[in-house]
C-alpha cells in the first residue's frame, strides 16, 4: 500500500506525462463557475420575485374590476365589515368584503353557499372559510402554519374550525389613526378612507381623488404575525384569520423599525409599510407593497414612503396634498 | 521599491477608507428638524364614568410660545387605563411648559363606546396641564359624557 503510493507520486515527479488537469486549473475552473453561479442565482430570485409581484398585481387588479361592479350595482363601496342592521344588511350579521365580492370574481358558487344571515363565524359560512380563492392570495407569501383555532375577539367567540381556513394577503385600509396627526385626523370627517365598518362610501365622496386614496393594501401573512420579516407565532393575533373575516380590516398606525411599537406619532413610529403585518400594510415583495387605489389602479409603493405621505393616501377627504411621483 | 509602493498605496487607502466611514456618520449624525428638548417623565390614567379607559390615545398638544417647533406628546392606556406619555423615544415624558390634552379613543371599546367628542379638539377638550421638572404623576383625567 505505501509502495503503490510512493510509485505514484514518483511517476508525477517524473515528468507529469499523464494527461488531465492539474489542480490549479481544476481550482480555477471551480472558482471561475461559481462567480458565474454567484452573479445568476440573484438574477434569477430577482425574477421569481418580480413575476410573484406582477401577479399579486394582478390579482389586486381583478378585486379592484371587481370593487367598481359592486359600486355600478349598488352605487356604493362594500363597507370593510357589516357589524349591524341597515338597509344593506338586512339581518345586522358580521358580514366581510371579501364575501360580498365572491360574485364579482367568478366565485359565484361561494356567492350562493354564503349565509349573510349568519355572522361569517356561524355554519356554514365557517366551513366555507376553508375554500381557497386564489385571488385573495398572494405568491410571495410564505405557506401558512396549519391554524385552525382563534381567539375571542367580541361580540365573536373563541374559534374551532371545521376544516383549515384559507387565509387572505389583501385587506381593505379603513383610514388613519388620530396619532399620525391628532389635529388634521381629528375626526372621521377626515381619518376615514373609503371602506370602513358599515361604511356606504361612492366615488362622488373621494374628495382627495380616486387617483390618490388606496382602497386594498396587502397585509401578507396572517394570521401569522411578522416583525421585520421574521414569523412571530408566540404573538396572539385575532384578526384577518381567514378570507371571510370580516374584521380583519384596519387603520394606518405607523410603527417602529423592527415593528414591535406602533400608533406614536411619526417621531416614534415612522414606518408605514413592511414593518410588520400586525394591523398594517405588509408584504413580502423586497422593498415595498403593492396598493389598490379607488380609480382601480395598482401601484407598487416603496417602503421608504413617509408615514404622513402614506397617510394621505389612506384618507378620502383630509385634502392633504401628495405627489404620487416621488414615491 | 515594492515596499515603497505598497506604503504608498497604504498611504491613500487608510484615508478613503476613513472617509467612506465617516461621511455616513456625519450625515446619520446631524438631525433635521428643530432642537430637541429635554424631557420628564409624565404619567397617568384615564377615567370615563368613573370607569379606566383602555387603548385611549392622551395627546397633549404645547401650546407655550413655541409650540411650533415642538411634537405633540402622546400615550396609549393599558387595560387600567394608565399611560406614560413619549415624544422623541418610548416613555421619555414631555419638555416643561404648558399643554392642551386631547383623549380619545377607538369606536372598538366594548362597553363604553367611543369617547364623548370635545375630548378630541384642544380647544373644547378644557383639559390643561402644565409639565414641570422631575417626574409628573398626573392627577386622573376623570371624562364624563357632556351635560345637554
Amino acid at each position: 500500500m505505501f509502495a503503490g503510493i510512493h510509485a505514484c507520486a514518483g511517476g508525477l515527479r517524473d515528468g507529469g506525462r499523464r494527461p488531465g488537469f492539474t489542480l490549479v486549473e481544476l481550482l480555477v475552473a471551480i472558482g471561475i463557475i461559481s462567480i458565474l453561479m454567484a452573479l445568476l442565482l440573484p438574477a434569477v430570485q430577482k425574477v421569481h420575485a418580480a413575476a410573484d409581484r406582477m401577479v399579486c398585481q394582478s390579482n389586486l387588479r381583478q378585486l379592484g374590476i371587481a370593487l367598481h361592479n359592486y359600486h355600478g350595482d349598488r352605487q356604493a363601496f362594500p363597507a370593510s365589515g357589516w357589524t349591524m342592521a341597515s338597509p344593506r344588511n338586512p339581518a345586522g350579521k358580521y358580514v366581510g368584503w371579501r364575501a360580498l365580492l365572491t360574485p364579482y370574481i367568478e366565485q359565484d358558487g361561494v356567492r350562493a353557499l354564503y349565509d349573510t344571515s349568519v355572522h361569517w363565524w356561524e355554519e356554514p359560512n365557517l366551513s366555507l372559510s376553508a375554500f381557497k380563492i386564489r385571488v385573495f392570495l398572494c405568491p410571495s407569501t410564505p405557506d401558512r402554519p396549519v391554524v385552525t383555532t382563534a381567539g375571542p375577539k367580541p361580540p365573536r367567540p373563541a374559534l374551532t374550525f371545521p376544516l383549515v381556513p384559507a387565509g387572505t394577503d389583501y385587506e381593505a385600509i379603513m383610514g388613519v389613526a388620530r396619532s399620525v396627526d391628532p389635529i388634521l385626523y381629528a375626526t372621521a370627517a377626515t381619518n376615514r378612507s373609503a371602506m370602513f365598518r358599515n361604511s356606504v362610501i361612492n366615488l362622488n365622496q373621494i374628495y382627495d381623488g380616486a387617483s390618490h386614496t388606496i382602497l386594498v393594501v396587502e397585509c401578507a401573512g396572517r394570521p401569522l404575525i411578522y416583525r421585520g420579516r421574521v414569523a412571530r407565532p408566540d404573538l396572539p393575533n385575532d384578526q384577518g384569520i381567514c378570507w371571510t373575516d370580516s374584521e380583519g380590516g384596519f387603520s394606518l398606525d405607523g410603527s417602529n423599525q423592527d415593528g414591535s411599537l406602533q400608533g406614536l406619532g411619526p417621531i416614534l413610529t415612522p414606518r408605514a409599510i413592511n414593518a410588520t403585518n400586525e394591523n398594517e400594510p405588509y408584504s413580502f415583495h423586497p422593498g415595498g407593497a403593492n396598493f389598490l387605489f379607488a380609480d382601480g389602479s395598482v401601484r407598487y409603493l416603496r417602503d421608504t414612503i413617509g408615514l404622513l405621505p402614506f397617510a394621505a393616501l389612506c384618507t378620502r377627504s383630509a385634502g392633504e396634498l401628495v405627489d404620487l411621483s416621488d414615491y | 521599491m515594492s515596499r515603497n509602493l505598497h506604503a504608498r498605496v497604504r498611504l491613500a487607502v487608510v484615508p478613503l477608507l476613513a472617509g467612506l466611514l465617516l461621511v455616513p456618520a456625519l450625515a446619520c449624525g446631524s438631525r433635521q428638524g428643530p432642537p430637541r428638548k429635554p424631557t420628564h417623565p409624565v404619567n397617568g390614567r384615564v377615567l370615563f364614568e368613573g370607569r379606566p379607559v383602555h387603548n385611549a390615545l392622551v395627546v397633549f398638544h404645547p401650546t407655550g410660545p413655541d409650540a411650533a417647533d415642538q411634537p405633540p406628546s402622546m400615550g396609549k392606556t393599558d387595560h387600567e387605563g394608565r399611560f406614560q406619555l413619549s415624544t422623541y423615544n418610548l416613555h421619555d415624558g414631555a419638555p416643561v411648559g404648558k399643554y392642551a390634552v386631547t383623549i380619545t379613543a377607538e369606536e372598538d371599546q366594548g362597553t363604553i363606546g367611543e369617547l364623548p367628542a370635545m375630548y378630541a379638539s384642544p380647544a373644547t377638550s378644557g383639559i390643561t396641564i402644565e409639565v414641570r421638572e422631575g417626574t409628573n404623576a398626573l392627577p386622573p383625567f376623570q371624562l364624563r359624557r357632556p351635560q345637554e
